[in-house]
Order: structure tokens, then sequence, then C-alpha cells
């Protein structure tokens, strides 16, 4: 027990450290009408601190997926979600000798692009964890605003949770929210219709550190 | 007369501002439980709630003071019916257009993210339209009835004063003509003017005691008539025939007192009185159920009519009476014909 509990504060306060900083939410960020497909994303990319990217159109993954070679060849809820999610990014992403799978969203608001992150499971990062722990798990999508800046760089900055949190203490936002957790995470449960509203008003903020974040990537395509 | 305006426009005035604060007031505190949902309500949700307010107060005070008192009250149903719906479709599209797009521009730092959708929006502000209209109606109503408790009150008073003044008027005009009766039997020396004394005090005693309630029994204004037939007959004794003929199922029945004396002491005056020759008096009263029916029929003389005119001032106190006691429940007639005048009067009691 005396060696368990040190552990036990590193660990929630790593987990503190690592979910307070982007804001999350239990709806997607965008509605279906906002979507807007952006082929420049595809491809293999580099951040600045050697992580590795690899961006896919999610469709060509979920008929690799199901072995597939057309999406008339799906059964009903496979097409389901390839109708769904036919304009989103599987994103790969490595690093330290660790492999995540993303999907992402890209949408467009006021001609701003932006990135609704959520993670998928694939069957390399589910074999590290037991069935039990998974149950306790739940999916959340997370806010990037994505900007092009070349052929071959983009930027992607996560909206920085501590920014809403300073609204929601001043009184100034009226959002579903709830706090979860031991380090009581705010956790959107807005719907999809009013995250997007709140975009929309954020984006006309007149704070000039509305975007600045502590969880910014910026990738250098990879030619090979 | 325009103090009495300036006072009444004042009082409503009053009256309207209490209504619009109590009512507002009350509003505010309703919506301001809904808009923060249960939860101890921030700054932003007071913002919203004046902001919501705001926009909901125009349609409100346009349906309160133009389109209730212009069109409601006025039986133009359809019309307020179409301005009513009018009202909720323009200021909803206002207050959807308000929340979308305005609200930011006056409050660029709050975020109205999380509060209700543009269709519940629309039901809010429609049920609340609807149910102030209720609300003001219902007070507008308890105004209504305490004015017209008032305006009743007031007209029942001034028919209690007219009855009083019209039966004041009665009792004199039949002491005048009393006393000349006595006057003539004094002056002649007869023995029937003690007799007559008597008489004349009992038709007093019931003029003055007995005849002054709402209703008094046929029975004692059959009575009354007796006395006074006879008691004029001792002025008139060789020169009229009077006969009272009556038929009565209910003694009991009940009818507004001194109703027929003047009928009769008209009779007297320009039937017996007159300077023709064979006059005659015929009553005959008749009561059975609810139908009471007395009918006067006297010869007279032209020259005293066209001095004095028929219908003087028990007459026209009689019809005065009538309207008052018995609105839509008489019927009295007058008819002349060459030589005689007859005067039938029904009473119907429902």
């Amino acid at each position: 027990m005396k060696t368990f509990k040190p552990r036990l504060i590193i660990f929630l306060l790593g987990l503190l450290f690592l979910s307070s900083c982007v804001i999350k939410s239990l709806h997607p960020f965008y509605t279906k009408d906002l979507i807007y497909f952006e082929k420049k994303f595809i491809g293999n990319w580099q951040d600045l601190e050697n992580g590795s990217w690899q961006i896919l159109p999610i469709q060509e993954v979920i008929l690799k997926e199901n072995k597939k070679t057309n999406p008339s060849q799906l059964d009903k809820d496979q097409l389901s979600i390839y109708n769904n999610y036919k304009h989103g990014y599987a994103v790969y992403f490595e690093k330290d000798s660790t492999k995540t799978l993303f999907l992402a969203m890209p949408f467009k608001i006021k001609n701003q692009l932006f990135l609704d992150f959520t993670p998928i499971e694939d069957s390399e990062s589910d074999s590290l964890k037991n069935s039990l722990y998974k149950m306790h798990l739940i999916k959340t999508h997370t806010l990037a605003k994505f900007d092009i800046i070349s052929d071959n760089e983009v930027n992607i900055k996560w909206l920085a949770s501590k920014k809403l949190e300073a609204l929601l203490n001043e009184n100034r936002i009226k959002i579903k929210h709830e706090k979860v957790g031991f380090d009581e995470t705010v956790l959107l449960t807005a719907s999809s219709t009013e995250l997007v509203k709140f975009i929309d008003k954020y984006m006309s903020s007149k704070d000039e550190d509305k975007w600045k974040t502590d969880v910014e990537v910026t990738m250098k395509r990879i030619h090979e | 007369m325009n103090n009495n305006n300036l006072k009444s426009n004042k009082h409503a005035i009053q009256k309207a501002v209490l209504f619009n604060g109590v009512m507002w007031f009350i509003t505010f505190i309703i919506l301001l439980f809904i808009f923060s949902e249960d939860t101890r309500p921030k700054k932003i949700d007071f913002v919203y709630t004046c902001s919501f307010l705001t926009t909901i107060i125009i349609p409100v005070l346009l349906n309160f003071y133009i389109f209730i008192p212009l069109l409601l009250k006025k039986e133009k149903y359809i019309f307020y019916v179409i301005a009513f719906a009018i009202n909720i479709i323009t200021f909803t599209q206002l207050n959807i257009w308000f929340f979308d797009y305005f609200i930011d521009f006056i409050f660029p730092d709050y975020y109205f993210v999380s509060y209700h959708s543009n269709i519940k929006l629309i039901f809010i502000f429609s049920v609340f339209l609807v149910i102030t209209t209720l609300i003001k109606l219902s007070i507008d109503w308890f105004y209504f009835n305490k004015q017209e408790n008032a305006d009743l009150k007031q007209k029942n008073q001034q028919i209690g004063m007219q009855l009083a003044l019209l039966r004041s008027q009665i009792n004199p005009h039949f002491l005048f003509n009393s006393l000349n009766v006595i006057y003539a039997l004094a002056i002649g020396k007869k023995e029937e003017t003690k007799d007559a004394i008597v008489q004349l005090s009992d038709i007093l005693r019931y003029v003055i005691y007995d005849s002054n309630t709402t209703r008094v029994s046929l029975k004692d204004e059959i009575t009354l008539l007796k006395n006074y037939t006879e008691f004029q007959q001792f002025r008139y004794l060789d020169t009229g025939n009077v006969s009272f003929n009556f038929s009565i199922s209910n003694h009991d029945y009940q009818i507004y007192p001194m109703l027929l004396l003047p009928l009769v002491e008209n009779s007297f005056k320009y039937g017996i009185k007159g300077d023709i020759n064979n006059t005659f008096i015929n009553i005959t009263l008749t009561q059975k159920d609810n139908l009471f029916n007395f009918c006067i029929e006297n010869n007279f003389s032209k020259n005293e009519i066209e001095a004095n005119g028929y219908s003087g001032l028990g007459n026209k106190n009689l019809k005065k009476n009538l309207e008052i006691v018995y609105p839509d429940q008489h019927e009295f007639k007058i008819s002349k014909k060459e030589t005689t005048f007859t005067v039938n009067l029904k009473i119907f009691q429902k």
C-alpha cells in the first residue's frame, strides 16, 4: 500500500494534466451540413516532435477493414457507418512506439476549417487493455482548428479547455456540461447544433489568445 | 366633470401600472426559473431573461391595449383572432432573429448557447401571449363585474328614491281630494260627516302605515277601494251609480300598494263629479292564479276633460310605478269612446 499511494497520486496528477488540456464533448462539434472534405490533408506527415501521422480517407479504411471493394457490398450497419463518416479521415498517430487511431471529421464554419477528433479502437490498441477496462471508457470528441499553410504544411490547434472554464467561471456562457472524474474535467453535453453555435460565436470573440493552446501540432508532409 | 375625468384617468393609469408591474415581475421570476433550468440563476440567466422579456413586452402590450379593447371588446372576434395570430407570428419571428443575430451584437461577451431551441421559444412565446390574454380578460371581467354591481346598487337606490317620491306625491293628492269631500259634507251639515271622518281615518291609516311596504295583500287593497268608494259616495250619493264587483281566487295575492286608488280617484273626479246626468262607475276586479285584471269604466264630462285633461297626475304616476314595479309584466290600456272612459290594467306576475 505504501508504494501504491504515491503511484496513484502521480497517475491522477498526470491524468489531470492530460485530460484538462482540451475541450471534450459527448457529441460531435459539427452538424452534417457543415462537413467539408479537404483532399490536401491525405498523406503522411511528421510533426516537429517526431510524431508520425498517416492520414487516410476513412471510407477506404472501412472497406479495407471489412475486406470489401465497394460500399454496396457492406451490410446494413457497416453501410450506415460508411455513409455517416465517408467524408472523414482515419488518422494514425505514432509516437514513442505507441500507435493510436482517430476519426477526424473535417468541417467548415465561416470559411475556417475544423477537425472533430474522436478515438477509434483498432486491433493494436485493443490488445493493450483488457475488456473490463475498456467497458469503463467512453469516447469523447475534441475540437481542433485546422489550417492548411501550404500543400506540404498544416497546423492543428486543439481548443484549450481553460478558455471554456474561464467563461464558465465568469458566468458568461450558458452551455450544457458536466464536471466528471477525479479532476472534475468539463465534459460538454450540449447538442451538436449548440456546439456549432458556440464555435460560431467563439470565432467572433475579441480575445486575441482565443486559439492559444498547449496542444498544437504543425506537420510537414513526408514525400516518399 | 373635467376633474372627474382626470381622476378616473389617473386611477386607470395607476391600475394599469400596478397590473403590469406585478405581472411582469412574476413573469420575470417564472422565466428566470425556466431559463436557469433548476440551477441557481447566474448573471447570464438574468441577462437572457431580461432580453426575452424585452422581446415579449411589445406584443403583449399591443394585445392588451389595442387588440383587446378595439377588437375583442367590440365583439369583432374574427378580426381579433387574425390580429392575435399576426401578432404572435410577427413577434415570434422577431424574437428568433433577435436571439439568432442581435443578442450577440448587444452582448458580445456572453455565450447564449444552451437555451431553448427556436421551436421551444415559439411555444413559450405563444403560450405566454395566450396566458396573459386570459389573465387580462379575467382581471377586466373582475373590474367589470365590480362596476356592474356598483351600477346595479346605484340603480336600485335610484328606483327606491323614485318610488318613495311617487308615493309621497300620491298621499297629499289623495288627502287633498278627501278633505274636499269632508268639507262639502260639513258645509251641508250632513249626519254622515262623522262616519266619513272615520272612513277617511281608516283609509289614511292604510295609506300611512300599511301601504308602506313593497307588497300588500289584494284583500287589503280591496278594502281600501271599498272604503274609498263608500267615502266618495257620501258626496255623490244622489248623482252617481257606483258598482264594485270582484272575484279573487287568492286573498293573499300580493300587489304593489296604492296601485289602483289613483284610477278610482280619476273616475270620481272626471265622471261622477262632472256636469252630466246618470253618471256611473263600474269597477271589476278579478284574480286567478298569476293573472290579475282590473277594469274601471265611467262616463265623463267633455268640458271637464277639455279643461284639465284626463290623465292627470294620478295616471302619470301610475304608469311610472307600473314601469318600475312590474316591468314587462303588465298591460295598461286606456280607451275613450264618445261618452265613456275605460281603463284596463292586467298584471301577469311570473
